[in-house]
């Protein structure tokens, strides 16, 4: 698909790669791309020949550098930063997608670029990845989803000490800590990724999108609750 | 028991006055000088004296604190010490330190949050092995379970505290708000909370003075407000 300036999304033999692109800005987020990157979403979900999805970052320097400051500020109010914000839930609609998703992270992934990894069901590093939340020594806090999705995946203790202090986890403690699922070299990361993310995306679409949701869904539950939840999406398989 | 606040840290110094610690903790949630708490001292004794005090519960007002809390742990830090520990948001541990949670040995369960805030520290199945065997753990093996974030000494704490300083405050709080009621809110409500926080920051003059910090590439004066 053509026609965006901040990133490319390509469909290669069955996976969609979306690949941020301001190299020049260590890809850093901003609004236009927040919008590529929205419509470049619904493609995926749409798409019935892209069965899995992979997020990488352009350049030597890093998988996202966080969000462009830059752009900061330029809201007019909060109220209408607010209605801008849930317009197009754009975290939500990554969280929630029916497919399985990767993130391939080199470099520098600090905030949004963390949150964004963070929103994926896999992620895959290189070991030069570097890993941060920065936002609260800037005045800030995480606003895509990181204060909810990092204690899911590292638990609330690291989630709490790493978001308070802002301090650079390196790749091999993120394997420690399971943020990151594995680690390859550098020159591997993207090859691998999508080898891996075409492998396990090649399992029947329908069963992949029903255990993520199962999962997913189930974690906010009563156990009692949760196990109603999966009797009822795994009678759709039969 | 008083707090001693410098450069934004607050330092109290635990004993065997759990009584005088509510107090301490009450009024430091008033005191607008205090951006980050550092608890260190005698865990031991403040433990035995939590289980003394029927009417007082230190562990609950560290808990509703809106400040990060960093605590510095060297020695043994059992049962009511624990639960106290555990109220607060980075643990760091001294080689000396031992951890135990040994209530179910002694025919009692934890009543100062043990079960609720062990099992969100470290999960259900080394919650449950903690709390039904009361086995001991030494630092190292307390920083392989989750219990704590660190081993090291106490400037390691010390540092900790000063970068926690550094940061935006109201954004230092809100952070602390977000990631634990993340333990508590459907992912959804969570972004929600998040959202709304992440925007009512945009009113603070610490958040201008952040960007404004940031693109002349300097260090941010916060102010708290």
């Amino acid at each position: 698909m053509s026609g965006f300036d901040t990133l490319r999304y390509e469909k290669r033999d069955g996976i969609g790669v979306v690949t941020l692109c301001r190299p020049e800005a260590i890809n850093a987020f901003n609004v236009r791309m927040r919008d590529e990157f929205a419509e470049a979403l619904g493609a995926v979900c749409d798409d019935a020949d892209v069965r899995g999805l992979l997020i990488a970052g352009d350049g030597e320097r890093g998988f996202c550098a966080g969000a462009d400051l830059s752009e900061f500020g330029s809201a007019p109010s909060q109220a209408v930063a607010r209605y801008v914000r849930w317009a197009r839930d754009l975290w939500s609609a990554l969280a929630e997608l029916p497919k399985p998703t990767m993130a391939a992270v080199h470099g520098y992934c600090f905030g949004s670029g963390l949150e964004i990894a963070a929103l994926c069901d896999l992620r895959i590093a290189s070991q030069d990845a570097v890993f941060a939340l920065p936002e609260a020594s800037l005045g800030l806090i995480p606003a895509a989803g990181g204060t909810q999705s990092l204690p899911r995946i590292v638990g609330l203790p690291r989630a709490m000490e790493l978001a308070l202090t802002g301090r650079r986890m390196t790749s091999g403690e993120a394997v420690r800590a399971g943020f990151v699922d594995w680690l390859v070299p550098r020159e591997q990361l993207h090859v691998v990724a999508e080898a891996r993310l075409r492998d396990l995306a090649s399992a029947p679409a329908d069963a992949l999108a029903l255990a993520k949701r199962a999962v997913n869904e189930g974690a906010d539950l009563t156990l009692a609750d949760g196990l109603r939840l999966e009797r009822r999406l795994a009678a759709r398989l039969r | 028991m008083t707090t001693d606040t410098h450069d934004g840290i607050a330092r109290l110094t635990l004993d065997a006055d759990a009584v005088a610690l509510s107090g301490a903790l009450l009024a430091l949630d008033a005191d607008t000088g205090a951006r980050v708490l550092l608890l260190s001292g005698d865990w031991s004794a403040v433990g035995a004296s939590v289980r003394d005090s029927v009417d007082d519960d230190p562990v609950a007002a560290l808990g509703a604190l809106r400040i990060p809390v960093v605590a510095w742990v060297d020695g043994d830090c059992h049962d009511e010490a624990l639960e106290l520990a555990l109220a607060a948001d980075i643990r760091l541990a001294g080689e000396s330190a031992t951890f135990r949670m040994g209530h179910v040995r002694e025919g009692r369960i934890p009543s100062h949050g043990g079960t609720q805030r062990l099992t969100r520290a470290v999960g259900r199945g080394q919650a449950l092995r903690l709390l039904l065997t009361g086995e001991t753990l030494d630092a190292d093996e307390a920083l392989r379970t989750g219990l704590v974030h660190d081993v090291g000494v106490v400037e390691d704490a010390e540092e900790l505290a000063a970068v926690i300083a550094d940061a935006g405050p109201v954004a230092a709080q809100y952070v602390k708000e977000a990631i634990a009621a993340s333990a508590d809110l459907p992912l959804r409500d969570g972004m929600r909370l998040e959202a709304d926080l992440s925007i009512l920051l945009h009113s603070t003059a610490d958040r201008a003075e952040g960007l404004r910090a940031f693109a002349e590439k300097r260090k941010p004066r916060f102010e708290g407000r």
